[in-house]
């Protein structure tokens, strides 16, 4: 095991990348799901 | 005589600590039902397989391979990602989306409480390779299945301690969670009330859900495909309607089947040589640290989107959006009801938890594909 500090400002990138990728992932679920959530309502 | 004793003298305080260990477990899982199903076969595995030349696991003696038991069912079901993949078919379909489905907005606190995954990888980068850091960062997915296949994909040296950790961890929720929630909200923010309107969920949005889930996924994270589908092909045996018996069978003996057999599977990877490490000490502090700060981005981001709307929401649901369902959404229900009796925030918490399992399983196919 070693002490590397500089890894953290190096790896900040996968942070921002893992978070913008949740958000996009279920953000379109999400709307995914209104738009089935409406189609089936008005059956 | 000398077979009576050779074996007590090849003995080592390191094995001893694990069969204390083990026993700590058991202790956990029967006096405080701490996961039982879980932390009860992987406390006696610790002890079985801490036995001097134990037999349960492959062992050379005088140069020649002695096969174990427990490594096979390690080579035939975690090695290959099969076990964490049938038990996710089983949890698939335990979930009920239906608060989800009803207000699917709820959906973006799972993304927001995952904050601690990505935020712990870089904390652990500092001390060890990425691919073990993402593994241990995992553990904050409160997420069994999901920790153990990243660990494996990604091939981490410290398999063993990262599932102890991500199943002790969930079983600690109700202790770690409140704590947090209560540092980083106001009695006032506490007691916000939020009506439930039901809204009805028809039967084709129901079997359509799973499907879309996995399509998407699979778009966006090919590596998380598996996960999410397996997940999700429970689910839709659940909601088709036409498939009582396997979806029963899923639920019930299935989940039971595969649970049981992976504690004590996982109890291989928990010999004294590779357990009993500084390094191991690390990798639970680091799981605690992406439990806590998992729980704190749902909080801080339901705070943070009531800056701008004017029917606030209670900032304690976004702690609900890590993925121990259904442990994680009671407690911020019963959270709401200490501050008020009359705030029931039950629906609103057990549908941004389960917005939590479908993202963990998400993050956990981000960490794959960024790291594989």
């Amino acid at each position: 095991m070693n002490f590397t500090p500089a890894n953290f400002v190096a790896n900040l990138q996968y942070l921002l990348k893992g978070e913008l990728g949740l958000f996009f992932a279920l953000g379109i679920i999400a709307l995914s799901t209104i738009v089935l959530n409406k189609i089936s309502e008005k059956k | 005589m000398s077979f009576l004793y050779e074996n007590l003298l090849a003995l080592t305080w390191q094995q001893v600590t694990m069969w204390v260990i083990g026993g700590i477990l058991i202790y956990l899982a029967i006096a405080k039902e701490m996961e039982p199903s879980l932390l009860l076969p992987i406390g006696f595995g610790a002890i079985l397989v801490n036995m001097p030349f134990s037999g349960a696991v492959n062992q050379f003696i005088n140069g020649i391979l002695q096969e174990g038991p427990l490594t096979s069912l390690y080579e035939a079901g975690i090695a290959n990602e099969l076990f964490p993949l049938l038990l996710f078919i089983g949890i698939g379909a335990m979930c009920d989306f239906g608060p989800l489905l009803s207000n699917p907005v709820l959906m973006i606190f799972g993304a927001a409480a995952q904050f601690g995954i990505f935020f712990t990888f870089c904390i652990g980068s500092m001390f060890f390779p990425v691919n073990d850091a993402a593994s241990i960062a995992t553990i904050g997915a409160a997420d069994g299945p999901t920790a153990i296949v990243v660990a494996q994909v990604l091939k981490s040296n410290y398999l063993g301690p990262i599932m102890v950790a991500a199943y002790s961890y969930m079983a600690l929720v109700p202790i770690i969670q409140p704590p947090v929630i209560r540092l980083l909200t106001t009695r006032r923010e506490r007691m916000i009330r939020m009506d439930y309107e039901p809204k009805e969920v028809s039967k084709l949005t129901r079997i359509l859900f799973p499907i879309i889930i996995t399509v998407i996924a699979g778009l966006i994270s090919p590596a998380a495909v598996s996960l999410v589908g397996f997940l999700m092909f429970g689910n839709l045996l659940k909601e088709c309607g036409v498939l009582k018996g396997l979806s029963d069978t899923a639920q019930d003996a299935l989940a039971n089947i595969i649970t049981l057999i992976l504690g004590i599977t996982i109890a291989s990877q928990m010999q004294a040589e590779s357990f009993l490490r500084l390094d191991t000490l690390m990798i639970l502090g680091l799981g605690l640290f992406a439990f806590i700060f998992d729980t704190a981005g749902g909080v801080l981001f339901a705070k943070f989107l009531n800056l701008f709307l004017k029917k606030k929401v209670n900032p304690m649901i976004g702690a609900a959006g890590i993925s121990a369902f259904p442990m994680s959404g009671r407690i911020i229900h019963k959270m709401g009801l200490e501050e008020d009796n009359q705030n029931f925030l039950l629906m609103h918490s057990m549908g941004v938890n389960v917005s939590g399992q479908i993202a963990s399983v998400i993050a956990g196919g981000l960490i794959m594909s960024f790291f594989m």
